[in-house]
């Protein structure tokens, strides 16, 4: 057989698992979305207002903030999963609440991950939005509580990049699912760990039907994205 | 008008405000009369932007008071502060309109003020037209150019209504087609009982929009921008332009006609004890009711049906040998008027 022929014939049966709903290649995908989506919409719910408190006023020690956020942006996902693994482990200080291993456990390392992530992202924009919408909310009455809404509906579409950069992120990552989630399968199995293992056993057709599907959630997420763009002239 | 007759509505004591260790604005006493313009005149970083900031509340001064409605509005508690700001807007050189449509923008401030659905759109119905925006009300405000983004910022304004507006620079950007619109808007939100203080660095507009003007230099007041500040009609009569003021009438070259302002400059003005035969258009008679001494010139008051101040060097003044009573002919060209 010609590698051509292989890779065709890959695709080929990575195809038909996904047409025919295959249940494996399925569940791995329902673990990816329920944790990635639960770990996003965390990281959006404390991240956002995190970033105005941080870019959004001036405090002692705020350069240091910054730059510690920075530096996080980069971490390796195995280092994130080891950090959160000495936590979660039996032994240690959360060992009693037996998450490891758990999806809650895999939300809680990707929450971390995500975290500079949209606070760094969100962050700029908030600096990027002019002084002057605060301003302009203030001089035609708005509250404290208009003003934030205000400024969040004028940096609705760098606001929406930060969510989905981290959605992003999160779905396609691969060191804290495995560590922390141990790849059990139905239960921690999601795509990137299904892809790994499948592949070192030989399963080509499953890893690409996978990793297919993943590129299909990838593009999807940035068409929304651009959508969104699009129709962010009016709002 | 006697002083204690005079409602205050904005009253600014010993303020200061520094940026860094400059101070930007140094203010010992300054008061606006409600339900008027006042104008606010003088170069850029004169401190124009920064005291209307502070009166809007935007911005804290580094000391002094400012009592806008009555109430020290930089020593209220923040929801006291917030009702009063909501009796008063700023409208900006640079206006920020936000990312939606004219007549959306226009609206935003009625939200926040609970305002019912009918009157909110007869609000907006009115500023649109008063602004020369209908056509423009469902276009993007991000699309609009500078010009026009000031005129949704006025017309937002307006909107609101308020007992107080703030206007920075309100037609630096503006063309001249729909300067007069905005110039108009102005008197219109006087004539709904509303004050407005307007910046501007054009001496020409302050005096178009009001009588009322202040001068700041460099953060301090300085002294009255114009002397011989006259207020009449201007007329028309065998094919020369003549400025009518309290049955006085001088020629002055204009093509407008109507109420004005105008302003003669002093040291334009020529004073002589006889007639003087010349090119000049104007040749007036009259009588010295005041003397003073400004540096190495006299200051003559002269009473020729209206009072004229002229500045002569002391050299000629003793050469014309005039004292208070004086009988005294002034002489100017009609292109010494400054009609605004």
């Amino acid at each position: 057989m010609s590698g051509v022929d292989f890779l065709l014939d890959s695709l080929g049966e990575a195809l038909g698992l996904i047409w025919s709903g295959n249940r494996d290649v399925y569940s791995a995908v329902s673990v990816s979305l329920q944790v990635a989506c639960a770990a996003t919409a965390i990281t959006t719910l404390v991240g956002i207002p995190l970033a105005f408190l941080i870019y959004g006023h001036r405090f002692w020690g705020r350069r240091l903030v910054i730059t510690v956020l920075n530096t996080l942006l980069a971490l390796p996902t195995v280092v994130v999963g080891l950090f959160v693994y000495s936590f979660i482990t039996r032994r240690s200080l959360l060992g009693p609440l037996d998450l490891l291993f758990t999806k809650k456990a895999m939300i809680f390392g990707e929450v971390i991950l995500a975290l500079p992530i949209v606070v760094a992202l969100a962050g700029s924009a908030v600096v990027s939005l002019d002084k002057s919408v605060k301003e302009t909310a203030l001089t035609l009455g708005a509250g404290s509580s208009r003003v934030l809404i205000i400024m969040l509906r004028e940096g609705r579409l760098a606001f929406m990049t930060a969510v989905a950069a981290a959605f992003g992120r999160l779905i396609g990552e691969v060191g804290v699912s495995m560590m922390l989630g141990g790849n059990i399968a139905g239960v921690t199995r999601n795509i990137t760990t299904a892809i790994a293992l499948e592949t070192s056993k030989g399963q080509f057709s499953f890893a690409m039907a996978l990793g297919i599907i993943l590129m299909i959630l990838a593009l999807g997420v940035n068409f929304v994205l651009r959508y969104a763009q699009g129709k962010g002239g009016v709002g | 008008m006697s002083r204690t007759a005079k409602e205050i509505i904005v009253r600014i004591s010993d303020l200061v405000v520094t940026y860094g260790t400059e101070p930007v604005l140094d203010l010992p006493l300054l008061e606006f009369e409600k339900g008027k313009v006042h104008v606010l005149v003088g170069p850029n970083g004169a401190g124009k932007t920064t005291l209307l900031r502070v009166m809007n509340g935007l911005e804290r001064p580094t000391k002094g008071i400012v009592e806008v409605f009555g109430r020290n509005l930089h020593a209220l508690p923040r929801s006291e502060r917030l009702a009063q700001m909501r009796r008063m807007t700023l409208s900006f050189q640079k206006p920020y309109l936000f990312n939606t449509s004219v007549r959306r923008n226009i609206e935003y401030g009625l939200r926040f003020r609970h305002i019912d659905s009918s009157e909110k759109t007869e609000r907006v119905e009115s500023s649109l037209k008063t602004l020369n925006l209908v056509e423009l009300q469902y276009r993007n405000a991000r699309t609009l150019s500078v010009g026009e983004m000031q005129r949704v910022s006025l017309a937002r304004a307006l909107a609101l209504r308020p007992a107080l507006v703030l206007l920075d620079e309100p037609t630096a950007s503006v063309d001249q087609a729909n300067r007069h619109r905005v110039e108009a808007a102005t008197s219109e939100l006087q004539a709904g009982g509303c004050t407005v203080v307007a910046a501007t660095h054009e001496l020409k507009q302050a005096y178009r929009l009001s009588a009322n003007v202040v001068r700041l230099e460099r953060g301090r007041l300085a002294p009255p921008a114009l002397e011989n500040l006259l207020e009449g009609e201007i007329i028309r009569k065998d094919g020369s332009s003549f400025l009518s003021v309290g049955g006085v009438l001088i020629h002055a070259l204009s093509h407008g006609a109507g109420f004005v302002r105008a302003a003669i400059e002093p040291s334009a003005i020529i004073i002589s004890r006889e007639r003087i035969e010349s090119s000049a258009r104007n040749c007036l008679p009259g009588k010295v009711i005041a003397l003073s001494e400004l540096e190495d010139r006299v200051v003559a008051t002269v009473d020729v049906g209206l009072k004229l101040t002229v500045h002569v060097t002391r050299e000629s003044f003793d050469e014309l040998g005039i004292t208070l009573g004086s009988d005294v002919f002034l002489t100017f060209k009609a292109s010494a008027v400054t009609v605004f």
